[in-house]
């Protein structure tokens, strides 16, 4: 099933009740470089915990992970989603639901596009988090706690990532959010999502970023939480 | 959740006991210890040490046994240090430690007090304990991140929540193994079956919804919202005649009253406090409901009057691990325990 074919059958499964609904089989391709090979571990950890809930649920999930450099047409060909964990290349003419897991520099996300969405904090919230408090902005610490964190902590250390950070996190949570929105046959911006950070994060309609809080870390420690402002007004992708 | 204290809470009665009062016993993680509490005059009695990290709490049905789940702090691994351990409620002595897998979190037992099954949280999978011969008899997979277990009121079936994979796994009990899983709303904590068997509520933490499940078809049959999305649902209880369901909201800091039949929400009490416990009667039944102080709340209940038998166990969660010992738990007596005789 490629992208088309997957997004036909989210919309017209909306109106058909769920156990009605056919289940569908979701292929992920993580596509990664050097610099994001940590994103790729996050992502991974993510895929086999969803083919483990994928048995549990008698659905069919299946995962592989391609660098960047060998990217072609072959690799991708029955991905239903791509996990983008690389600065380079665009994508946007493979048939496939991308999510980004990585940031972006400019502030905003240079790849809009309806099928495009992003998990990783926004610039500009990443400035507004760090307005008061100084320090670094991040989606995610080892040292978190609460709201379940300690749990995907150790799941990240049993995955051999001793300490995770936002990369990992996004990584993980680009796959969750696409396991979960397929399960449900929803589009993402339709989801709530639990990230383990204490409330539900959703994308916005508008600019198809994972709206989340971001944690101010000095000395290794998480000294801040900033939570995005409520009702929380999103902006239109910067290149749409 | 490790950071989270657990409270459990029970009360015994005389036949138990040299007091006439009944007694809360309540499970603190952090001071690895049990806390006995006369419930009359909420003064601590007795504390009995039982190791690592205690969470689940409960009493056996003939209520002569506390069951106490403790675990280490090393993920995904078995150690000595994971177990059950009973205690005789009248020496008030642990009688025996049995395995019940890795990081055992919550648990349920049968009605006939023959059979355990706990979670796992961090192995996400459900152990079956058969306690006449204290051993494990089954290890089952489950979601990932297994919390809630909930035992059907005619023992057949065993629902255990998953907090990561948003499902709930179904133990059919006569084969020991797991024969379904489905799907639920986000980040599934609590979960009960109403006294007839026929539905069974699930509390969804993120979604802030509490998912109505049909026990025959093992399905998700309607979902409610709570506190317009921001409840943060945990503790469940439901009212003996089947017609009513308590959900105590985190993030609502009350308790929201549910109609069961038709699974709208019919009213809200006053608003809880942090660090704030409740007992309450309802109905015949006694219920204890909680919020802790990282917005977690937590109601269940303790279980139908009988003449001779005090309510069963509730177990509730509380409070900050910066407390220790017994000044956490004067802490959370301080500001923890009011008995409200009403139901809403």
């Amino acid at each position: 099933m490629n992208r088309r074919d997957f997004i036909a059958a989210s919309s017209a499964t909306l109106l058909v009740p769920r156990w009605l609904q056919p289940k569908q089989p979701v292929h992920v391709v993580v596509i990664y470089d050097d610099e994001f090979d940590q994103t790729r571990k996050g992502a991974v950890m993510a895929c086999e915990e969803a083919k483990r809930a994928a048995v549990l649920l008698r659905r069919e999930f299946t995962h592989s992970s391609v660098h960047v450099s060998n990217v072609n047409s072959t690799a991708v060909a029955n991905a239903t989603h791509l996990v983008i964990a690389h600065e380079t290349g665009e994508l946007l003419d493979v048939d496939a639901v991308m999510v980004n897991a990585i940031g972006s520099a400019d502030g905003e996300r240079a790849v809009c596009g309806s099928d495009v969405w992003h998990v990783a904090p926004l610039e500009r919230h990443k400035r507004a988090a760090s307005q008061n408090h100084s320090g670094g902005a991040a989606a995610w610490h080892h040292d978190l706690e609460r709201f379940g964190a300690q749990q995907l902590n150790d799941r990240f250390r049993a995955a051999g990532i001793e300490h995770p950070a936002g990369q990992e996190w996004c990584g993980w949570m680009a796959v969750k959010c696409i396991w979960e929105s397929s399960l449900r046959n929803q589009p993402l911006d339709r989801m709530k999502f639990d990230g383990h950070k204490g409330r539900s994060l959703f994308f916005g309609a508008q600019s198809h970023n994972l709206v989340q809080p971001i944690y101010i870390i000095r000395d290794d420690k998480v000294i801040f939480e900033w939570n995005p402002p409520e009702p929380y007004e999103d902006v239109p992708c910067a290149s749409s | 959740v490790r950071f989270i204290l657990i409270l459990g809470v029970c009360l015994i009665t005389s036949s138990f006991q040299a007091t006439s009062s009944p007694t809360i016993l309540v499970s603190n993680e952090a001071s690895s210890d049990i806390t006995m509490i006369d419930a009359r005059t909420n003064k601590v009695v007795r504390r009995i040490v039982v190791g690592d990290r205690p969470r689940g709490i409960h009493v056996s049905p003939d209520r002569r046994t506390l069951y106490v789940a403790i675990s280490d702090d090393r993920p995904n691994q078995q150690s000595g240090r994971d177990a059950i351990v009973a205690i005789d409620l009248r020496t008030r002595r642990i009688t025996h430690r049995m395995e019940s897998g890795t990081d055992p979190e919550e648990f349920g037992l049968s009605p006939d007090g023959r059979m355990l099954y706990a979670s796992n949280e961090d192995a996400g999978t459900a152990s079956i304990v058969d306690l006449r011969t204290r051993k494990v008899l089954a290890t089952l997979v489950v979601g990932i991140e297994p919390e809630g277990v909930a035992v059907s009121p005619d023992g057949r079936w065993v629902y255990v929540t998953a907090e990561t994979s948003n499902t709930v796994s179904v133990i059919d009990t006569r084969k020991g193994d797991v024969v379904q899983s489905f799907l639920v709303n986000v980040r599934p904590r609590g979960v009960t079956f109403a006294p007839d068997g026929k539905r069974a509520y699930v509390t969804c933490e993120i979604s802030s919804t509490l998912d109505v499940v049909d026990v025959a078809k093992h399905e998700v049959i309607g979902s409610v919202e709570l506190e317009n999305g921001k409840g943060k649902p945990v503790g469940v209880v439901v009212s003996p005649d089947n017609r009513t369901v308590y959900v105590a909201s985190g993030g609502g800091h009350a308790l929201i009253v549910v109609d069961a039949a038709s699974q709208r929400v019919t009213g809200r009490n006053a608003r809880l406090h942090r660090q704030r416990a409740k007992q309450r009667c309802v109905g015949d039944r006694h219920a204890l409901e909680t919020r802790d102080c990282h917005g977690q709340s937590r109601r269940e209940a303790m279980g139908r009057r009988r003449p001779g038998l005090s309510p069963a166990p509730a177990v509730f969660r509380s409070c900050d691990r910066r407390l220790a010992g017994r000044r956490l738990v004067r802490t959370s007596l301080q500001c923890a325990y009011t008995y409200i005789n009403r139901a809403h």
